[in-house]
């Protein structure tokens, strides 16, 4: 491998690790509070088609960021009302949200634009800023973390402030409780509902966000089925990351750099391992942290279960 | 809650009924000899693709036959599919197109369920059913000239293919573009990538960042919507001259990165569409069962109209009179362009 392949390797590392790690930090809020959240692709791909929609219509990424939080938090919502006022099987109800994602937009395509499969392009120009771009000029480590969309920056920035958030503030204690032990925190005045919105909606804040970077950061239009399985990608990262920010981040790193890595050695063409194995490393391994012989994945104690404040 | 869920039930079967008959209230059409109507897939009927071109076929028929009615259905959803190809059955269709491998399960169902009706599908083979025609086309035919194109237009003799899901068909691409490239310039290294996927961009672009910084300069993809991140990380990085070459696939793709397309391999669907209609329209003939396979010399593949305006202005004679010696060849069966790994490894151009 010669230095433009390792520098490649580590940038797209980074690029490809980005949106993983925003949606499962997002998922880290939903989960801890105690709602399991499979909804993470529908959120981000509706997210990722109202970032392209508001910056087609207004050239403006920026707003087109706010549509796909918006619209993130929108999907989210409804997912929480579901599992959270209904006390409906929050699997189910994340199923069915991604099913719905997938046709509103295949719809809203035909709608907006005449025809489905794909949305019309934006211009380059009206593409999130590059940010750091001054950085590229360092040898080596300068190509590889400068000049990202804003989302890799911001992605990896969420990683101390989610930590700050669910361990050293009061919200994040009511969080954790919420997910550990509902009866337990509502005894102690905790509103159990409250607190679990909350993690929901978090994971419908980043969740979209990080749908846009595909719309309008590295891409420039949105394409149907452009997610390919991210969301999921996501929650298995989460997984493997125990349910603690910091493991997430490492858990998201090891799948972008498996990607990339897999990539990069095609492109090389070196064939002693087949490309084949490298992307399929990190669910063998979220496999095996589930069932215990790497590390140990255990999640919130109350998550995935129904609250209700008057029943047993 | 009883009359709400009441209401939206009334609401929806009306919608049903609605979507169903849209021409319920039209006057009855004149006196025809037939219709001809084609099925979309979800790309819909202004893709720039596939469907587009399938109609546009179609609409060349319009004046010749004045007695034939020609027109499409648009399939929203997937789920449309086998529900679309019943409609035109059932608005008198005599010959029933399907537009795409991804109708192929409904096609097939539904040609199995009405063996009176006469079918036809494009960009299948694997189907078998007497009332049914199967169009596909020798991509590798057409990848070779393309391979011819990028294999004299190189600076770095360095040039990357990217392609979507492992498998036959593909294959065919990859494999016909390394031989045309072989076949000029012989120097010339072909980087190999698989997406494995038809949609995934970002993973797509990645490959082709990759691609670019290793130096290559001209990119062929045959990944579907993928090709959206491959035109995005030329367009990112430059233009064509500068060394940041992409080549379409299917249809002519120069829209899609205007600076940076060399050619595409174009995969004339239309023309496809309206040479097997045509022939049922004016004599009945219809090859049910068969499977119509078009290659350079029945006009089915080639270099995009577009390309003698997107190769380089120096080498475009040069490059376009060898693109058409070799298609004589290939014509003319001097050549047999390889169609997999084999092939490819006992080929040479004699």
């Amino acid at each position: 491998m010669n230095k433009a392949a390792i520098i490649t390797l580590f940038a797209l590392t980074f690029r490809l690790a980005a949106p993983l790690l925003l949606t499962a930090l997002g998922a880290l809020f939903s989960e801890r509070s105690g709602v399991v959240n499979i909804a993470l692709e529908g959120i981000m791909t509706i997210g990722a088609f109202f970032a392209l929609v508001v910056t087609y219509a207004t050239h403006n990424p920026w707003l087109g960021v706010i549509a796909a939080i918006a619209a993130g938090i929108v999907v989210s919502a409804l997912h929480a009302v579901v599992s959270i006022k209904f006390k409906a099987n929050q699997v189910v109800s994340g199923v069915a949200i991604n099913i719905l994602a997938a046709g509103l937009t295949a719809f809203l395509l035909n709608v907006f634009y005449g025809h489905g499969g794909q949305s019309p392009s934006i211009d380059l120009a009206w593409q999130l800023p590059r940010w750091f771009g001054f950085l590229k000029g360092i040898p080596v480590i300068g190509p590889i973390i400068g000049g990202h969309t804003p989302g890799v920056y911001i992605a990896f920035a969420m990683v101390p402030i989610t930590w700050f958030i669910l361990y050293k503030t009061p919200l994040g204690l009511r969080i954790r409780a919420v997910g550990e032990h509902p009866r337990a925190a509502d005894t102690l005045g905790v509103n159990v509902y409250k607190i679990r919105y909350f993690g929901v909606i978090m994971s419908g804040v980043l969740g979209g966000f990080a749908g846009s970077i595909f719309t309008i950061g590295e891409g420039a239009a949105f394409l149907e089925g452009m997610i390919a399985g991210r969301g999921f990608i996501a929650l298995a990262a989460m997984i493997f990351g125990n349910w603690l920010p910091v493991r997430t981040m490492l858990a998201c790193l090891l799948f972008g750099f498996t990607s990339a890595l897999q990539l990069v050695i095609q492109v090389m063409g070196i064939t002693t391992i087949a490309p084949q194995i490298l992307t399929t490393l990190p669910y063998i391994l979220t496999i095996l942290a589930l069932a215990g012989f790497v590390g140990r994945s255990v999640g919130p104690a109350a998550s995935g279960k129904a609250y209700d404040k008057e029943g047993n | 809650m009883k009359k709400v869920l009441a209401l939206i039930t009334v609401m929806m079967v009306i919608a049903v009924m609605a979507g169903c008959q849209p021409e319920a209230d039209q006057p009855p059409a004149p006196e025809l000899d037939g219709k001809v109507i084609m099925i979309t897939d979800t790309g819909g009927i202004n893709d720039r693709s596939f469907n587009q071109s399938a109609w546009e076929g179609l609409q060349t028929l319009e004046d010749k036959y004045p007695n034939y009615e020609f027109d499409y259905i648009l399939s929203n959803t997937e789920t449309e599919y086998t529900s679309n190809i019943r409609l035109a059955v059932d608005n008198g269709s005599s010959l029933t197109w399907a537009v795409g491998y991804m109708l192929a399960d409904n096609m097939d169902e539904t040609a199995k369920a009405l063996p009176d009706e006469k079918f036809g599908i494009i960009d299948v083979t694997g189907l078998s059913n007497p009332n049914l025609v199967q169009v596909a086309f020798k991509e590798h035919e057409g990848s070779f000239l393309v391979g011819v194109v990028a294999g004299m237009t190189t600076d770095k003799n360095k040039i990357g293919f990217i392609g979507g899901k492992t498998g036959d068909l593909i294959k065919k691409f990859e494999v016909g573009f390394r031989a045309g490239v072989k076949a000029v310039n012989p120097e010339a290294t072909v980087d190999i990538s698989y997406t494995e996927s038809w949609t995934d961009t970002q993973i797509a672009k990645g490959f082709a960042d990759a691609m670019y910084d290793q130096g290559i300069d001209i990119i062929y993809h045959a990944s579907g919507n993928c090709g959206a991140g491959v035109f995005q990380s030329a367009k990112e990085r430059g233009t064509g001259p500068e060394g940041f070459w992409t080549i379409g696939v299917d249809r002519d793709q120069r829209d899609e990165a205007p600076d940076n397309m060399l050619t595409s391999m174009f995969k004339n669907v239309g023309g496809a569409m309206a040479q097997v209609s045509e022939e049922y329209i004016k004599d009945g003939t219809f090859k049910g069962g068969e499977v119509i396979v078009l290659g350079l010399k029945e006009n089915g593949v080639g270099l995009a109209p577009t390309s003698n305006e997107t190769i380089p202005e120096d080498i475009r004679a040069d490059v376009l009179a060898k693109v058409e010696e070799f298609k004589n060849k290939i014509v003319n069966d001097e050549i047999q362009v390889p169609q997999t790994e084999e092939e490819f490894e006992a080929w040479s151009i004699e």
